[in-house]
């Protein structure tokens, strides 16, 4: 076991590698160029043509030397013009494109914001997917097991795009109220800025409880058939024993699987929400930079998500052998 | 002679049973599973829908009706026209067609992807599992619309392309499912005695995991479903602009990108109209502006015409005329 982990945490390194190559790579080959557009906004100061402010501002990126040492440069394993190095190895992940400040500094500033967004909206998932879930499972067809899975996959099927802006719409129409409009950091006044997020987070919570709510429902279902529930049931055992300490814990591996698959929520944030409520979270960051195709704000987001990934996947496949001492990796 | 006529009973009953089967089940499935034919009635039909889109329309889902623009209901049109004076009913019917396509094509191939994956990667484990899950892992970091844009940028557009692009995103993904779900069971011990006879890896897979860990799997498939008919619908005009047509299916009635954006736009204006009663919003007085487009959302129609057709990209130089008449 400790030798498994110690070979999984060390293959973090070439996946996060591989990764980034790719993403450094493909997002070259998408079609658009941030580089016309900013000659196109420079042209008209000067005689020269834009094709020649072009071939300026790549030079002074550094996009006009081979995509290999562009990588090497960005990693900070190659030495940048004056001659000293300075990239991700260094803890620097360079500068955006389009705004020239530092992307250390853009994403320090937006990723509170997803990570207090991501936090609630999980925390949410979970206490509804779970009591629900179990809930549903061990009152198998029955009144509250109806509502409870109406209300599951009414989360999984309403558009969270839709609810958020009936959210905003209504209450602003009937009783001229609505959530704060500018971005309040914790800091400075924690009610606000609770109140201010607890919307949207509530609504993702939802939204992401439905699935996991289905998932304990259904493996809950097939473990409650197992012989030895029966055992237990027949030994006399209270049904909280039964229900959480002989049959939790078996049918949580799928479970622990979707939550996991979920968790990187919390780092990349949601577009939709982020754009609704006016959040300026990592989501907006990421669609912005795509839609301006600011590779190095890609490149850099793509590295922390990447590595928040890694490490959820590590843990969930961990949890498995938590969960069930027979699950062995080799 | 008692022996024939047990066996003339009983060929009776078999025979009964057989003719009532459907109706057996139909009345079963629907006392022991009301949710679920609900559900099962509520797909049927808007398949069948989309199957015959092209003879229950009553339009054609790109006529345009001149001076009929965001009408609201009529004998003509029963569920009134959109803001480029289409039929809306007519839309809904095409776009049912699109969105069971791909929400039924991406949850089946992406369910047989994870399905494979998950399989071979979570039963054989070690080395194997190991290399296939750091694939997996590489993809999953890829930010999804991302995979989107450059996948849709390399096959074009077009309904099969969506349904496989995102039948690839949601299907690796999936595939982490399955895997742990099969982890789960690999342990057992019938799988062990499975093996000790002599059961080929093949069909341990398939005979013995497979159906073990079909539970998960369904609802992998279930939630999948809607999930692909949003993606397919939430396609940002400025981020995934390349994926698939976007005039068919039930985006440009509700989820098209621009119709978000637009009503994203309107946000600000309700929350200004929040503050307003709420703090008094010094800062912000209440001008024109504000009150119409606030009023638009609701349906002022005259207030839409002059708000919505910003981020219209088409019909609108026809309708202006039509306006102007």
């Amino acid at each position: 076991m400790r030798a498994y982990i110690i070979r999984r945490i060390a293959l973090i390194i070439p996946t996060l590698l591989f990764v980034t190559i790719i993403v450094f790579l493909t997002v070259r080959f998408v079609p658009g160029s941030l580089i016309d557009l900013m000659a196109s906004q420079a042209v008209g100061e000067s005689e020269v043509t834009p094709e020649e402010i072009a071939e300026q501002i790549r030079h002074d990126l550094g996009l006009d030397q081979p995509v290999w040492k562009q990588y090497l440069r960005w990693l900070g394993a190659w030495q940048q013009d004056d001659g000293t190095f300075s990239g991700i190895l260094q803890g620097n992940l360079g500068k955006s494109l389009w705004s020239q400040r530092p992307i250390l500094e853009e994403i320090v500033g937006k990723i509170p914001i997803s990570i207090e967004l991501g936090i609630i909206a999980i925390t949410t998932a979970l206490l509804i997917a779970f009591p629900v879930g179990i809930y549903s499972a061990i009152r198998q067809d029955t009144a509250g097991d109806y509502i409870g899975r109406s209300i599951a996959i009414f989360c999984m099927a309403v558009p969270g795009f839709w609810l958020a802006t009936m959210i905003i719409v209504f209450p602003a129409v009937w009783w001229g109220w609505s959530p704060p409009m500018s971005y309040i950091p914790i800091v400075e006044n924690f009610g606000e800025n609770i109140k201010q997020f607890i919307i949207p987070a509530l609504l993702m919570g939802m939204i992401m409880s439905g699935v996991t709510m289905r998932m304990t429902r259904t493996m809950m279902l097939e473990v409650l058939r197992q012989d030895y529930i029966r055992t237990a049931w027949s030994k006399g055992l209270r049904e909280r024993v039964v229900v959480i300490r002989h049959a939790l814990k078996n049918a949580m591996i799928p479970v622990i699987t979707v939550i996991g698959l979920q968790l990187p929520v919390v780092i990349g944030g949601t577009v939709i929400m982020e754009q609704i409520f006016n959040l300026p979270g990592m989501g907006r960051l990421m669609i912005d930079a795509l839609s301006r195709r600011d590779y190095t704000i890609i490149s850099g987001i793509n590295i922390m998500m990447a590595s928040v990934i890694l490490v959820a996947n590590l843990v969930t496949d961990l949890t498995y052998a938590w969960l069930d001492p027979r699950v062995q990796y080799r | 002679m008692a022996e024939g006529t047990t066996g003339l009973y009983a060929g009776a009953i078999t025979e009964e049973k057989k003719r009532n089967f459907w109706m057996d089940l139909l009345t079963r499935l629907i006392r022991e599973k009301p949710l679920g034919t609900v559900g099962a009635a509520i797909v049927l039909i808007l398949l069948l829908v989309g199957i015959f889109a092209h003879w229950i329309a009553p339009y054609g889902y790109n006529d345009t009706w001149v001076g009929g623009r965001l009408d609201a209901s009529s004998a003509e049109h029963w569920m009134g026209t959109d803001q480029s004076g289409r039929d809306l009913l007519s839309r809904i019917v095409y776009g049912a067609q699109i969105s069971m396509y791909v929400g039924l094509g991406v949850s089946a191939l992406s369910t047989v992807i994870s399905a494979l994956i998950g399989l071979i990667s979570g039963f054989l484990g070690g080395k194997i599992d190991i290399i296939i899950q750091r694939f997996v892992d590489a993809w999953m970091c890829f930010p999804g619309i991302f995979i989107m844009i450059t996948l849709m940028a390399l096959v074009g557009p077009g309904i099969a392309q969506v349904i496989i692009v995102l039948g690839l995103l949601y299907g690796i993904t999936g595939s982490r499912t399955v895997r742990g779900a099969v982890i789960g069971i690999r342990e057992n011990v019938y799988i062990e005695a499975a093996r000790s006879i002599g059961c080929p890896t093949g069909s341990l897979i398939i005979r013995h995991i497979l159906p073990n860990v079909m539970a998960p799997m369904i609802i992998v498939f279930t939630s999948r479903m809607g999930a692909a008919i949003l993606a397919e619908a939430l396609r940002h005009p400025g981020a995934v602009p390349q994926l698939g047509r976007y005039a068919q299916s039930w985006t440009p009635i509700y989820a098209r990108g621009d119709a978000i954006s637009r009503m994203a736009r309107f946000v600000p204006e309700y929350r200004r109209l929040g503050d307003k009663h709420v703090r008094g919003c010094p800062e912000r007085p209440a001008g024109p502006e504000t009150e119409g487009r606030t009023g638009a959302l609701l349906g002022s129609k005259e207030e839409i015409t002059e708000t919505a057709d910003e981020g219209l990209d088409t019909g609108s130089g026809k309708l202006k005329t039509s306006n102007a008449t």
